[in-house]
């Protein structure tokens, strides 16, 4: 369990820093701040939807620290608490469209990438075996 | 104020560097909320709602705290000082502790399972009581602080 909470952390941290980058690299080519977030939490739902949805058979062909690698990097990447605090400020400032925006593509679009993922996983490991 | 401007701009490997710290503890304290909710025989979806309403409340206090403002209470962005700050609590702890993939997956197998009710709760707690969450601490905590540096100028 030590050795869970261990991988856990270490792989969310390296989520946290891969999150930064992305966003960092997004902005300079010109999204704004919430735009980057999305897309992040976006590609991190289809992953996870990847991930999750084969979790099974993961833990069975590569064992149950692979898994908690995988699934500990993609909570590290993904951030819920800056998608909140970004619909709030944009409310806030006025820019109510995109405020909207941000919050139906968020929470809209994350469980059909995640079920869009688990289905090309599933689709891709049954194709493979 | 000046002074920030004398300061040299934070380079972003530190700013990744701590970030990497608070995700590191933030990622332990939600596989801890997570193995705390499983020993009491709730499922893991409920210890990422629990995250996901805490966080959101959590960094509406931390801007509060921390951003510059407007004339109206407005985020208009950071000091240098407070940069470094929002990154450790920010996007560090809290980012690793609130998971968006977590939700987006949690929905999704309810869908899969059929469970339309615990569907309904992951989407209410994340879409509602999440953002409201995170707007209640933003303007409790902005209007405390505005009545302190107010009686401060007094």
């Amino acid at each position: 369990m030590l050795m869970h909470l261990l991988i856990v952390s270490m792989c969310g941290a390296i989520g946290c820093a891969l999150r930064l980058v992305a966003r960092d690299v997004l902005m300079h080519n010109g999204a704004q701040p919430w735009w980057a977030v999305l897309v992040i939490n976006l590609f991190g739902a289809l992953l996870m939807g990847g991930v999750a949805g084969s979790a099974q058979s993961i833990e069975e062909q590569a064992g149950s620290m692979v898994l908690a690698a995988a699934t500990g990097v993609l909570a590290g990447w993904t951030t819920y608490s800056a998608f909140s605090m970004d619909v709030v400020q944009l409310w806030l400032r006025g820019q109510r469209a995109s405020a909207l925006t941000l919050w139906a593509a968020t929470l809209c679009g994350a469980p059909l990438l995640a079920l869009a993922g688990g289905a090309a996983m599933a689709a891709y490991t049954g194709a493979a075996t | 104020m000046n002074h920030q401007h004398a300061l040299p701009p934070v380079p972003i490997w530190k700013l990744i560097a701590v970030a990497c710290a608070g995700g590191f503890v933030g990622s332990a304290a939600r596989a801890g909320m997570e193995l705390g909710c499983s020993s009491v025989g709730l499922p893991g979806w409920t210890a990422r709602v629990v995250v996901n309403v805490l966080g959101a409340c959590a960094i509406g206090v931390l801007f509060a705290r921390l951003c510059d403002v407007d004339g109206r209470g407005i985020p208009v962005g950071f000091s240098q000082k407070n940069r470094v700050r929002e990154q450790l609590w920010g996007a560090g702890f809290l980012g690793g502790f609130t998971t968006v993939s977590g939700f987006a997956w949690d929905v999704a197998s309810a869908v899969q399972d059929g469970a339309l009710v615990r569907a309904t709760v992951l989407l209410t707690a994340d879409a509602v009581v999440g953002i409201a969450a995170a707007a209640l601490g933003y303007s409790i905590t902005m209007a405390r602080r505005q009545v302190r540096e107010r009686k401060g100028a007094a």
